[in-house]
């Protein structure tokens, strides 16, 4: 098994460049997607109706801006409207008191990121208002916002729902794990390819004869494939976060597992689609549309939280990139913790393990 | 002893090995003869162990080798029809990767790979990559490949296809050697019949699956033994010799060719004196008399009505 293992090695040595054109590609399409300086903020005009308070503008705009990505500059609504005309801006929003307007005008999918942060942000307030009731009492809604601001255990379980219908959204993350996890598909799924040249080439039937176990063949190519992947996933995260300032927080550990079960997920899948096409070139076909479209449909090119199709949720559901996007996700951006994430583990590790199985079945049929 | 019987492979609906019988004694060097898609490559793979037959058996020293892979493995080496060889690394790096496979360590290791690369005679450019060998030179290491550790019996499966004559040359030496020398066991498949000829003991002929003929070279050759051909060359054509030598009792045919006439006779009855005279009783000069023996290739023409190669 060693032996196939550093054989694969040593060949990559000689042929690296699909390996080298995969960490290039990686590279370029998160500094352009991603941005690798603050520069890419997306800014975008707001607007007040006359009853919106001076007060209650600075508040509104402040929390805006906590919105990662996006820069929301006040202006008025004529000016607004001028700018989205000369296309400067793609939408403006006019905020009032209960209700907010878009002035839309090129379809643009920044603008639903917007939209989702907005609509929870105004349905929170009317709770609060709700809450407080018309006459207004100044020191009930004073105690909220301040819970809110600065929540006890109790008050984030309570309003677990709406947190959960926020959606952070970090331009530069998901661009660095989108084109990781994706360009990391095509690394592992061709370095598996070698099984299927080595049958077509009759080397195969050399290993077969040899003393060396089928099985231990086999694991010298998965491992191989397996080591590269998470080679190429982590030159990227850790290039990105100590050269390119990406913070990732300092959660290695379990950027790491998630990487290990992602890899092997995708390694499996590999095996599958090896077993279902059977020969190299028709892989080199294939690879490209599975990864494009899992990526897809995976939320690699754009977040997942902004779909709302039905079917595009169920269908993604499926897709490991989805759940290594959540998990990733969930560590960096939300700060949860390894047992929260212990559900989209546990599913790429099932996807994982049902692939190989009918993977090695398949390759063995024929 | 290398033993079939009634081995048989179907895909799908097409016979690719019919009901074949044949047997390997150690030190022979025996022959598998047949045109393109005859089933040869099959029938290697099956008693290689890496194609499982439709039905029949194949035996090693009486033992059964289709259920018990592993009591042959060891003593087989096979040199597959294509070059089955990791082309972007060196010849040295693919010969010690296999060694390395047969458990093969260290100084032993080391030793037995140039043993098998002088055998081949490429020790010399062991460094160069595999991509960038000639074709013939490409066919050698995968020879090498198969030797390294040392097996009883060697199996090669089409091992001149399409190489310069200098490169096919230095192969059969080195398999008649090997045979000869080191009392290898060699089962060679070719559709070259002067190769298989030249090396082997015995010959099996095979055509869509089956085995049509099997003996020596002699016994081949000598299912034609009823006839053979006589060559004339002659200075003009003469009708009334021709018309001559259809009325003798044992000439069976007489056919004219560019320079002159041919006749097909009963074997070992020597006419030449009488068809001296012949030609002199109708003035006719003979320049030369050629007497052709059969070959393999007209044993199979006779046997299947087609040519070894088209
Ligand atoms: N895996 C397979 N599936 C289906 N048919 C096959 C397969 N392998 C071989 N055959 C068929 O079996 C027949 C015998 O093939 P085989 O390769 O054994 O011939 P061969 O004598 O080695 O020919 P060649 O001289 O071209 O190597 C051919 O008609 C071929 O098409
Ligand atoms: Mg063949």
């Amino acid at each position: 098994m060693i032996n196939i293992f550093t054989l694969q090695w040593q060949r990559l040595r000689r042929k690296p460049f699909m390996v080298l054109a995969m960490v290039a590609m990686t590279i370029v399409f998160i500094i352009f997607i991603g941005g690798a300086n603050n520069q890419s903020e997306v800014s975008v005009p707001i607007s007040f109706t006359e009853g919106v308070s001076e007060a209650e503008r600075t508040k509104l705009a402040d929390q805006l801006n906590e919105l990662d990505g996006f820069r929301f500059i006040e202006t008025n609504e004529d000016k607004a409207r001028e700018n989205i005309a000369l296309g400067v801006s793609s939408f403006g929003i006019t905020l009032a008191e209960e209700n907010y307007r878009f002035i839309i005008g090129t379809e643009n999918p920044n603008q639903a990121i917007v939209e989702q942060y907005i609509s929870s942000m105004y349905w929170e307030k009317l709770r609060i208002e709700q809450a407080v009731g018309p006459e207004g009492d100044e020191h009930l809604r004073r105690t909220i916002e301040a819970s809110l601001e600065d929540p006890s255990m109790d008050v984030v379980s309570q309003i677990g729902e709406s947190e959960g219908d926020v959606f952070i959204y970090n331009n530069k993350l998901q661009a660095l794990f989108g084109m990781t996890l994706f360009f990391a598909i095509y690394t592992i799924v061709f370095g598996l390819g070698e099984v299927a040249e080595e049958k077509q080439r009759g080397s195969w039937d050399r290993l077969i004869l040899s003393p060396v176990r089928k099985w231990q063949i086999y694991l010298g190519y998965l491992s191989f494939a397996f080591v590269i992947g998470m080679v190429q996933i982590f030159a990227v995260f850790t290039m990105f976060h100590f050269f390119f300032g990406f913070d990732m927080g300092g959660r290695w550990l379990e950027i790491f597992i998630i990487c290990l079960v992602y890899t092997f997920a995708i390694v499996s899948l590999g095996m599958l689609i090896i077993g279902l096409v059977n020969r190299s070139s028709q892989l080199n076909a294939v690879v490209p549309i599975i990864a494009v479209s899992m990526a897809m449909l995976g939320g690699a090119y754009w977040p997942i939280e902004i779909v709302n199709n039905e079917v595009v949720l169920a269908i993604s559901k499926v897709i490991p990139v989805t759940h290594a996007m959540e998990a990733l996700k969930a560590i960096t951006v939300y700060g949860k913790g390894l047992a929260d994430i212990a559900q989209p583990l546990s599913i790429l590790l099932l996807m994982g393990v049902l692939c190989m199985g009918c993977g090695i079945n398949l390759m063995e049929r024929r | 002893m290398l033993e079939t019987e009634s081995l048989r492979k179907v895909f799908k609906k097409q016979v690719a090995v019919d009901d074949v019988n044949l047997y390997l004694k150690q030190g022979e060097s025996v022959g598998l003869l047949g045109p393109n898609g005859a089933g040869k490559s099959t029938f290697i793979s099956m008693i290689a162990t890496l194609t499982k037959p439709s039905s029949g058996m194949v035996t090693w020293n009486g033992q059964d080798v289709i259920k018990n892979p592993n009591i042959i493995r060891p003593t087989l080496g096979v040199v597959p029809q294509e070059i089955a060889l990791y082309k972007e690394l060196s010849a040295y790096e693919n010969v010690k990767f296999f060694g390395r496979i047969y458990r093969l360590k260290g100084k032993e290791l080391e030793s037995r790979v140039q043993e098998v690369l002088e055998l081949v005679g490429l020790k010399d450019r062991q460094k160069e990559l595999v991509k960038n060998y000639s074709g013939g030179m490409q066919r050698r290491i995968n020879i090498a490949v198969a030797l390294l550790h040392d097996p009883e019996i060697i199996i090669m499966d089409e091992p001149t296809v399409g190489i310069d004559p200098q490169s096919r040359h230095y192969i059969l030496e080195m398999v008649k050697r090997l045979n000869e020398e080191k009392a290898m066991t060699v089962l060679y498949t070719s559709h070259y019949m002067e190769e298989v000829e030249r090396l082997c003991d015995r010959i099996y002929i095979m055509d869509h699956g089956k085995v049509i003929a099997t003996g020596t070279k002699e016994e081949l050759t000598s299912i034609l033994s009823s006839e053979e051909t006589i060559q004339l060359e002659l200075d003009q054509p003469s009708k009334p010799f021709e018309e001559a030598l259809k009325e003798q009792s044992d000439v069976l045919k007489v056919t004219e060719w560019e320079k002159g006439i041919k006749l097909i006779v009963a074997k070992n009855t020597r006419r030449l004196a009488g068809i001296f005279q012949l030609a002199e009783h109708h003035q006719v000069s003979i320049n030369s008399v050629d007497i052709q023996v059969p070959t393999l290739e007209d044993v199979f023409l006779h046997l299947t009505g087609r040519r070894l190669r088209d």
